[in-house]
């Protein structure tokens, strides 16, 4: 106590020079000891307040313990009891000052746009919580101009009957929007399963983006499975919501498990920037009307979205860069962006035109139901400038000879990634005539799968075909994956080391790189026997400049990264 | 002054303290506030930034200066060697050492790239802060943002009540 008192003396002496110390008597001092004790106790000394309350109560206490050792309440002491209070609520209310950190809130003093970013980057009930941070805080949240409501977070984990849940849910969305009522609302989002009960609210939300000038709004009503199927209860988006207004200010549109059937003549969404369908009914014809007048679409994806029918959108859509359509049921796609910078397709390989997308720089395409030979001269006329290709392949195994010569060039490819999945072993060194058709091309990546099992080569020395040489010149760096040492990719892998003479990093991995649930790993054993191969058939192959990365199976990757880096080359 | 060096233009800064900072123009650009000033011709001598002190001034043109895109005469020989991916990786990490500063001087950045209208450095430093409101509870919060519980405990509850979902 003794060594405590002094500061606070001391303390109260430099802050308040109308206390002076002889006026604290030794019965004062008991109680700035209680007092100080408690201040320790509850860490003021650590930088946490005490509440308010509590400090009301300890003045009660200080009150009563004056009282009960017999003081008379002479008028100097009560003073006194009452100056003391106040230094302390002094010393409490500014905290222990830290003199390089002042203590105002400096965050709620940000300018109201920056607390705008800020707020609306926060999931929305960490933004609410804030309410209860101090008054000045209380509405602060609610410059957080992006509402975003999902079913998982609304209503935690809970695990509520459908109905109820469906009830919480429309009932926090309603209250949130009331509170925002009048007020601009950036972005709405809704992220819930659809059923029946929600239709009228998803109606009355809708008019609140309306009135509150939204220029974003997301509907997710998918089921988080798959839907099954025959499932067609979708929701009918309001169009006659929509006022003249709206419609122009809109600027993304995102609609899952809708029903879209814009009215006779809709002439589109003059400003939208992006449009996220899936699994959203819509009339072929529909659809590219309504592209066609989208003329300032930037982001464009449809999927799931079964138009059964050709997706010819005739407007120009000049600022068009990323388009993305999967799982359609078409017949037939054709666009007009002349900036089209990436395209990503999934699906039964039906005519792509594309040909005014001379910008087009990087393609994703899974293109089934066709020969490999086949979708690349399709797609060598399609996709004329793209320099970063993903190609999946769940086709039909090439057939081609080892040398067939492809006509068609991908002259400014550099990236290649393929990923082939195929029942069993195909004549993997064929594939050296797609990559020569992309003569430029500086890293490939190949992703086996085998669901099945594959032979390796076995251990006695097997001879392997040769292709004439032909080189590689800027080719800097091979991955691949799903690597079983199959006597296609024992020849396709030297063949490629020898003609790649700038080679700096081949990796080899024998997992593979997509795998199928509860397909178990190999062992140990065969994954050694693997390596032995590879290095067998590269050893005198693989220039000193040339990185070798031997990769174990995932499990024990993270160990081999810290371990095993003696990265093992040969000369 | 903006003078011309070795072919690069140099804008003057200048802080409400009096100190002066020459920084090429490319890096003085990457303040979306300047590069209007430029543009518009009223920077011939040099620009005032107030609410701005010195310190958080130099800060600031340190950020503008790594991230300056690196094109030009200068930035070729990096930008052939390194990948851009590596690149980016890089700047992470630098990014994650330049913040790390006391709550203060953060603020002060926050204010700082909003007046100046910098977004790289906006993201960066408000990104703490939505990390620890996010993560931390009410208490941690208010320590966080030096500011205190003005509310008395019934208060409190009314507002937990108003919007009772997000405070479970």
């Amino acid at each position: 106590m003794g060594n405590f008192v002094p500061g606070i003396v001391s303390r109260v002496d430099h802050c308040h020079p109308r206390i002076s110390s002889h006026q604290i008597e030794p019965l004062t001092i008991l109680a700035f000891r209680a007092i100080s004790e408690h201040i320790r106790r509850c860490k003021v000394f650590d930088r946490k307040l005490i509440a308010n309350g509590r400090f009301q109560l300890l003045s009660i206490l200080l009150c009563g313990v004056i009282h009960a050792k017999g003081i008379t309440w002479e008028d100097r002491c009560k003073l006194c009891c009452i100056l003391i209070c106040g230094v302390i609520s002094d010393y409490i209310h500014h905290g222990p000052i830290d003199a390089k950190e002042s203590a105002i809130d400096l965050l709620g003093d940000l300018p109201e746009d920056v607390l705008c970013t800020i707020f609306s980057k926060l999931p929305l009930e960490e933004a609410v919580r804030t309410s209860a941070v101090s008054r000045k805080w209380r509405y602060l949240w609610m410059l957080c101009s992006k509402l975003s409501f999902d079913g998982n977070t609304v209503c935690g984990k809970n695990n509520y009957e459908k109905r109820m849940y469906t009830l919480m849910f429309t009932r926090i969305v309603d209250r949130v929007l009331e509170q925002y009522r009048g007020k601009l609302v950036e972005e709405l989002a809704i992220k819930i399963e659809l059923n029946w009960m929600l239709v009228e609210h998803l109606d009355n939300w809708v008019r609140f983006a309306v009135s509150s000038r939204t220029k974003a709004l997301v509907f997710d009503l998918a089921r988080e499975q798959r839907q099954p199927p025959g499932c067609h209860d979708r929701y009918k988006f309001p169009f006659e919501l929509l006022d003249e207004d709206s419609i122009c200010r809109l600027q993304k549109l995102h609609l899952s498990f809708v029903d879209f059937q814009p009215p006779m003549h809709f002439s589109g969404f003059p400003n939208l920037r992006k449009l996220d369908l899936s699994i959203v009914s819509v009339n072929g014809k529909d659809i590219q009307h309504m592209l066609s007048n989208c003329c300032n679409l930037e982001w464009l994806s449809i999927v799931r979205c079964h138009l059964n029918g050709e997706l010819e959108v005739n407007g120009p859509l000049p600022h068009l860069l990323y388009l993305k359509i999967a799982s359609c049921r078409l017949t037939n796609i054709a666009f007009h962006a002349v900036n089209l910078a990436t395209f990503e397709y999934r699906g039964l390989a039906v005519p792509i035109d594309l040909s005014k997308s001379s910008e087009l720089k990087c393609a994703n395409i899974w293109y089934y139901g066709d020969t490999l030979e086949h979708t690349i001269t399709v797609l060598a006329n399609v996709l004329i400038n793209v320099q970063h290709l993903t190609l999946d392949t769940a086709c039909e195994p090439p057939k081609i000879p080892c040398l067939m010569h492809y006509r068609c060039k991908f002259s400014q490819m550099t990236y290649l990634q393929l990923r082939l999945v195929y029942m069993e072993e195909f004549n993997i060194l064929s594939l050296v005539s797609f990559v020569r058709s992309a003569p430029f091309i500086k890293k490939l990546e190949l992703d086996f799968r085998f669901p099945s099992y594959v032979h390796s080569v076995q251990e006695s020395d097997e001879p392997i075909r040769k292709l004439p040489e032909r080189l590689f010149n800027n080719l800097k760096s091979l991955y691949i994956t799903g690597f079983k040492a199959c006597i296609g990719q024992v020849e396709f892998l030297s063949h490629m080391v020898e003609n790649s003479p700038a080679l700096e990093i081949l990796s080899i991995d024998h997992s593979d790189k997509y795998p199928l649930e509860g397909h178990e790993q190999d062992t140990k054993m065969v994954v050694d026997a693997v390596h032995r191969i590879a290095r067998r058939y590269l050893e005198g192959k693989i220039s000193s400049k040339c990185t070798l990365i031997l990769l174990q199976a995932r499990s024990c990757r993270a160990e081999l990264l810290l371990l095993d880096l003696r990265l093992f080359s040969i000369i | 002054m903006a003078t011309r060096e070795a072919g690069k233009k140099m804008i003057m800064l200048k802080s409400p303290d009096g100190m002066e900072f020459e920084v090429e123009e490319a890096v003085a650009m990457e303040s979306q506030t300047i590069r209007k000033m430029i543009e518009d011709d009223c920077a011939d001598t040099a620009i005032l930034i107030p609410n701005i002190n010195s310190k958080i001034l130099s800060r600031v043109i340190e950020y503008c200066n790594k991230h300056v895109p690196t094109t030009g005469a200068t930035g070729a020989a990096a930008s052939d060697t390194v990948a851009p991916a590596a690149l980016a990786e890089d700047l992470k990490i630098w990014d994650a050492e330049f913040i790390k500063v006391n709550r203060a001087t953060r603020f002060n950045l926050i204010q700082a790239a909003s007046y100046l209208n910098i977004k790289g450095l906006l993201d960066l430093t408000s990104q703490t802060t939505i990390d620890t409101i996010s993560d931390n509870s009410l208490e941690e919060i208010r320590s966080f943002l030096s500011t205190k519980n003005d509310y008395l405990p019934e208060e409190e509850q009314t507002i937990r009540r108003e919007n009772q979902w997000a405070f479970q």
